[in-house]
């Protein structure tokens, strides 16, 4: 096992090394920039796609899991300081060019070095830290949320009307459900002659949910899986390039 | 009257927002105190944890972030009541990086009451904080759960608290109470969890993604779910503790049929007044 | 031309072939490195098996085991219950009939007289230890189904794409959302505003990810051509290096290198709310005349959707997230509902290739559809083999 974990670990840092010295200076080069990605991509899928098959109890199957759960996090450590760099030089451009609204890129840079500062002083302990969490980032992510409640209803109004047939359908459901999620909807409910007192909106709406919701959408997820199964067997075989942008 | 409706039918949504706001704030403020109906989801999730014996270990994953929490954070508080009172531990885990905080919160607000006082940290609750990669996370509980997180959120060796003492993996615990707000939750506890170590899974989502779940109820490999804020509201209810979700549900039984109202209103203002410009 | 194309996908695959061939031959050492090791210590592996086998150290039976057996039916249940959950076997997903052939057996081998139930346990999970050891196998019997029906899918895939490049003419039906790109991005262009491509949340290990961006490569295309403004906000920086690449190259082969600005396509948050109210910020001061949100999304579908309405941009969603489509139907003017996403490269590049993959998916579907309903008929007369084989362990 230790032999396959050395050297797949040299293989990628020889490999990475060759990429960044070579890269830099054959940036043109075909093979560096498709082939070699590509015959990347496939060794790692297929290792993958083997390690499926392998019984769990087989120790290859927890070094495979083990190795590429590590180099996974590696990459993403590495992909983090390349987004960082990235928003921290746009503001700092933003601002020392004096561009539109530069002021708002004076507060992101600022609430980025304050907090990474707490964080990395306090860990998740600090004082300063947890206000930071509690008193700022808390309501201000509950805030984006919330907007979403406004953002139905006005959607709601401009999209749920009696267009077509299918439309139609589409309103008497969602009014349904949502009469059937809520007790006053049951209480208003029983209000209706006839219907009202022989069932309940609520177990109207979970039938609606259980039964025509769940059966459209496991057949969109079987669909959408057959197809993710196709486009990974592209992405691997390397029919699928334009996400080099070498479509055409 | 045409002319009416052809202002509703291009009614500027700052009136839809504003009647919004109202709809939101006047059930806080004079509570309708609606009656509250138990659903059979929420049942079964509440039975799972009412079976267990006082001294018995669950696995209590936050599995969301801050903006999910109006319809989570509740649903944690009446979980964490049932399980103080039945004098079950929790251990606290997460997939999601915000979990551990969210953890930390429900644990704070309900060590500040006078019933749970004597409730002790490391003894009926731990929060073991999050490791990245939520598939291998999971995975890993099944060998080992101190290997998975050898240390607790704030540092201390995971095994050194009297709650972990005797725990290795799903084995030694009762069941797993997952709170989901994502792809990382339920649905990760029950291929995994379930399916491959059998042990019992039930949770709690937002109610986007309760329909989700229901294959796995169906297939009985998820014993009960608790449906968002109206599900939270349930459980409180169930543990005798009107809260948050109780109050909240109130806010969308008023919200829910607003939205009728407009729905209706602009279906009313198109045939009268012809389609929208 | 066609025949140098031909040559160069051939080398393509040849050099896969190599490091398939590689990684296999990796696979076969490590695994004969691993029996080498435990052959070099046999005292070792012969003194743990001898262990393991009479006394059973580390297994455990449950206390609610420690009573006397008395062949009842119920003992039997409860003794499979917890065979079937024991640590030891835990990995090994036995079925319920595999746990009561153990059980069975070591009460056929053990002595009846004062026989316990926690001993019957013991020595069941010990012999399942044995019976299901599979630490030296290299398939997994339990996922020949998954390997079956893999093959089955990529077979027809791979005829079609070997039809496809024989120069057959393939059908692919009209996709209003794809059709509607170029008009968006030609109503964009006569306003003079930008056009603002959102690739979703997730990372590029996400296929519908990567299925977005091979759209914005046709986008950035049409733009270039256009000369019109590309904003691409990504909550990944592995997005943002791969959009700023494809939407580069889109520019290059266009001829307007010039007009391609890299601060454009920018990294904004992981967060996610934070990064809806950065996209959301974007929209309220740039207000794009056309929006393309393709790949993952989730709550912020709508926030996004009901933004971009409110600026009066044309809208195109796409996603296999099931829970959002709703959202994105009724605030966008197209959708791409899930797998519609996916063959957005084949529809775009016509490339018969990828055209075939589709048609062997389409096939794919289709034999799905006889499965289901072949299984509900066999399920209803009450025969369960059929359904039994397809649950995946």
């Amino acid at each position: 096992m230790a032999l396959f974990n050395g050297f797949l670990i040299v293989f990628f840092i020889v490999l990475f090394a060759a990429l960044i010295f070579v890269g830099q200076t054959l940036r043109t080069s075909q093979f560096l920039r498709r082939k070699l990605p590509l015959a990347f991509c496939f060794f790692m899928g297929v290792i993958i796609i083997f390690q499926f098959f392998i019984p769990p109890e087989n120790p290859l199957y927890k070094e495979i899991e083990d190795l590429s759960t590590k180099w996974i996090q590696i990459i993403s450590s590495f992909a983090l300081v390349i987004g960082l760099i990235s928003l921290v030089t746009m503001n700092f451009n933003k601002i020392s060019r004096k561009y539109e609204d530069w002021q708002y890129a004076v507060v992101l840079l600022l609430g980025f070095f304050v907090t990474t500062f707490y964080g990395l002083r306090d860990g998740f302990e600090g004082k300063e830290f947890d206000f930071i969490f509690n008193y700022m980032y808390v309501p201000m992510q509950s805030t984006m949320f919330s907007i979403l409640a406004f953002f139905v209803a006005s959607a709601a109004f401009r999209a749920f009307r009696a267009r077509s047939r299918e439309a139609t359908l589409l309103l008497t459901a969602a009014v349904i459900v949502m009469l059937g999620r809520v007790e006053l909807g049951s209480v208003l409910w029983s209000y209706i002659p006839f219907i009202g007192n022989y069932f309940d909106v609520s177990d109207l709406a979970q039938w609606i949910n259980k039964v025509f919701t769940t059966a459209g959408q496991r057949a969109i997820l079987l669909g959408a899986s057959l197809g993710y199964i196709a486009a990974s067997f592209k992405i691997l075989l390397g029919i699928e390039r334009s996400y080099f942008g070498s479509e055409e | 009257m045409k002319a009416f409706f052809t202002i509703i039918n291009n009614l500027d949504r700052r009136i839809i927002f504003l009647a919004m706001v109202v709809a939101v704030i006047w059930p806080l403020v004079t509570p309708l105190a609606l009656p509250v109906q138990i659903t059979p989801n929420t049942q079964s999730s509440y039975d799972v944890i009412e079976k267990l014996n006082p001294g018995d270990r669950i696995i209590l994953s936050f599995d969301y972030d801050p903006a999910s929490s109006p319809e989570l954070q509740p649903m944690a508080k009446a979980v964490m009541t049932h399980c103080y009172r039945k004098d079950v531990k929790m251990i606290a885990v997460a997939l999601w990086p915000q979990g551990p905080m969210m953890a930390k919160k429900a644990f704070e607000s309900l060590a500040g009451e006078a019933e749970f006082s004597g409730k002790k940290y490391g003894v009926d609750f731990v929060n073991l904080g999050v490791q990245p990669s939520y598939v291998a996370v999971v995975k890993g509980m099944g060998d080992s759960i101190p290997g998975v997180f050898p240390t607790d959120f704030f540092g201390s060796k995971t095994t050194d608290f009297a709650i972990m003492k005797g725990i290795k993996n799903y084995r030694d615990v009762a069941a797993i109470f997952s709170l989901t707000t994502g792809s990382a939750g339920i649905g990760t506890y029950v291929t995994i969890a379930n399916a491959q170590y059998k042990t019992t899974v039930t949770g709690g989502c937002t109610a986007i993604s309760s329909l989700e779940y229901y294959p796995y109820l169906q297939s009985k490999q998820l014993s009960g779910l608790v449906e968002g804020l109206k599900g939270a509201s349930e459980y409180e209810r169930l543990v005798k503790k009107p809260g948050l979700a109780t109050a909240g549900m109130d806010v969308q039984a008023v919200v829910h049929m607003m939205l009728i109202f407009f729905i209706l209103l602009a279906n009313l203002s198109q045939a009268i007044a012809g389609k929208q410009k | 031309m066609s025949r140098l194309k031909y040559n160069h996908k051939r080398s393509n695959y040849l050099l896969m072939f190599v490091l398939l061939a590689f990684s296999l031959l990796f696979a076969a050492g490590a695994a004969r490195a691993t029996g080498e090791a435990a052959l070099e210590n046999p005292q070792t592996a012969e003194v743990t098996a001898a262990a393991a086998a009479p006394a059973e150290p580390d297994i455990e039976a449950p206390a609610e085991l420690k009573i006397d057996y008395n062949g009842s039916p119920e003992q039997i249940k409860t003794l499979c219950e917890h065979v079937l959950k024991a640590r030891a076997l835990a990995s090994k997903d036995l079925e319920e009939t595999e746990a009561r052939a153990l059980v069975m057996d070591s009460l056929a081998q053990l002595p009846i007289e004062k026989l316990t139930l926690a001993q019957v346990y013991v020595h069941a999970v010990a012999l399942g230890e044995k019976r299901f050891d599979m630490s030296h196998n290299y398939f997994n019997p339990k996922r020949s189904n998954v390997l079956i029906a893999g093959i089955l899918l990529l077979s027809f895939i791979g005829y079609f794409t070997y039809h496809a490049r024989q120069g057959k003419d393939m059908f692919i039906r009209k996709i209003a959302g794809l059709s509607a790109i170029d008009e968006a991005v030609g109503r964009a262009t006569e306003m003079g505003k930008p056009v603002l491509f959102v690739p979703g949340i997730y990372d590029m290990d996400d296929i519908q990810t990567i299925a977005g961006v091979s759209i914005l490569g046709h986008v950035a295309k049409k733009t270039a051509e256009y000369e019109t403004n590309l904003l691409v906000p990504c909550t990944r920086s592995l997005v943002m290096s791969t959009s700023q690449e494809v939407v580069r190259e889109a520019y290059l082969k266009a001829g307007r290198i010039d007009s391609f600005k890299a601060e454009n396509i920018r990294y904004l948050t992981d967060d996610q709310f934070g990064y809806v109210a950065g996209v959301d910020g974007i929209m309220m001061r740039e207000k794009p005349a056309a929006n393309f949100y393709l790949g993952v999304f989730f709550a912020e579908s709508l926030i996004l959707a009901e933004t971009g309405h409110h600026v009066g941009a044309i809208q195109i969603a796409g996603t296999a997230m099931v829970h959002q489509i709703p959202f994105f139907v009724a605030a966008c003017d197209y959708t791409l509902i899930g797998e519609e996403l996916f063959a957005a490269s084949a529809y775009l590049t016509r490339e018969p290739m990828q055209l075939g993959t589709l048609k062997g998916q389409d096939v794919g579907k289709f034999l799905i559809i006889i499965v289901i309903v072949l299984g509900i008929v066999l399920e209803t007369c009450g025969i369960t083999f059929f359904s039994n084989w397809f649950i995946t362990h």
